[in-house]
């Protein structure tokens, strides 16, 4: 039980140790913008961002939304009921 | 064989809730514009009223949400714990992903627009903060995969199905245009699809929300502390 314990202390160094740019940055406040997008080439956020006045957003919008329902309704359709 | 009579009443709110979903900017785009708000005020605004989509996609799946938290409290650890190693198994080859992107694509990070995004957080940092870390990983959960989660039984259907759709439009509303498209998508891809394995094997929504929250404390907090800076 301890040993088990002891691995979930284990997880922040090993993430320190994976992620030391990021414990730097955040520790001396010293990352600047290039360093910034440097660093989201590995950590992207995760979020999606929609710039509304870009029309070829809309084109994007509109064309996935009727994919996602298209394939809404097929798995609602096809797939075994539980 | 039972017949479910619930089916055409879930797939009809599943439609309106992805409706909503992808309809709301620009419905706050229109009535912006209608009352004249420009700018930062704008942009606070947009951020404030996201949330409010929120509660109406929430209020929308109260009773299974409701149903989710309490098996989670029932069961925090079990499923903390079986996702915890789904997530940081997904995150290794997320980064290795990226890192291997990189190498071999040395210029691919000038194609990727991230003046979309860091836009927004040099304006309002820590409102952007705030969504990106409740606001986006909750309703995208909900969005993306919570109303695949009613019609689709098949673990690695749903894996791969939610797994593509969410890191899609990630990265197509930002570089659609960009030749390096179908390479940039494919991190993306990796981490959802262990977002939506979390979700399934817990059979819970929770698990998947926290460990995404988690995620994108990373990133934001990196461009939180590098804006203030500037």
């Amino acid at each position: 039980m301890k040993y088990k314990k002891i691995k979930y202390l284990l997880l922040p160094v090993v993430a320190m140790l994976i992620l030391p740019k990021s414990v730097l940055a955040i520790s001396y406040n010293e990352i600047d913008t290039s360093t910034l997008i440097n660093f989201n080439a590995i950590f992207q956020i995760g979020a999606v961002m929609n710039d509304t006045s870009n029309s070829s957003n809309l084109n994007i919008v509109i064309g996935g939304m009727i994919v996602i329902i298209l394939i809404l309704i097929g798995t609602a359709m096809f797939a075994p009921k539980k | 064989m039972k017949k479910n009579n619930n089916q055409p009443n879930k797939l009809f709110l599943s439609i309106i809730v992805i409706l909503l979903y992808f309809l709301w900017p620009y419905f706050l785009t229109e009535i912006f514009k209608i009352l004249n708000i420009e700018g930062t005020i704008s942009l606070t605004l947009r951020l404030i009223l996201n949330f409010c989509l929120l509660g109406i996609v929430i209020y929308t799946y109260r009773k299974d949400l409701k149903k989710y938290l309490k098996e989670f409290k029932k069961s925090n650890k079990k499923m903390m714990l079986s996702g915890l190693k789904i997530f940081i198994v997904g995150l290794i080859i997320y980064m290795l992903a990226n890192l291997i992107i990189n190498i071999l694509f040395s210029n691919a990070l000038k194609y990727y627009d991230y003046d979309s995004i860091y836009a927004v957080f040099v304006k309002v940092p820590l409102l952007s903060m705030i969504s990106t870390i409740l606001y986006y990983p909750i309703i995208e959960e909900i969005v993306f995969k919570k109303t695949f989660k009613e019609f689709i039984n098949n673990k690695w259907l749903f894996v791969i199905i939610t797994g593509l759709i969410n890191p899609f439009f990630q990265t197509a509303l930002t570089s659609f245009n960009n030749p390096l498209f179908i390479i940039y998508i494919i991190p993306n891809i990796i981490l959802s699809i262990t977002f939506s394995y979390i979700y399934y094997k817990n059979n819970n929504i929770i698990p998947g929300i926290i460990y995404r929250i988690i995620y994108n404390l990373i990133p934001t907090t990196l461009a939180f502390f590098a804006i203030i800076n500037l």
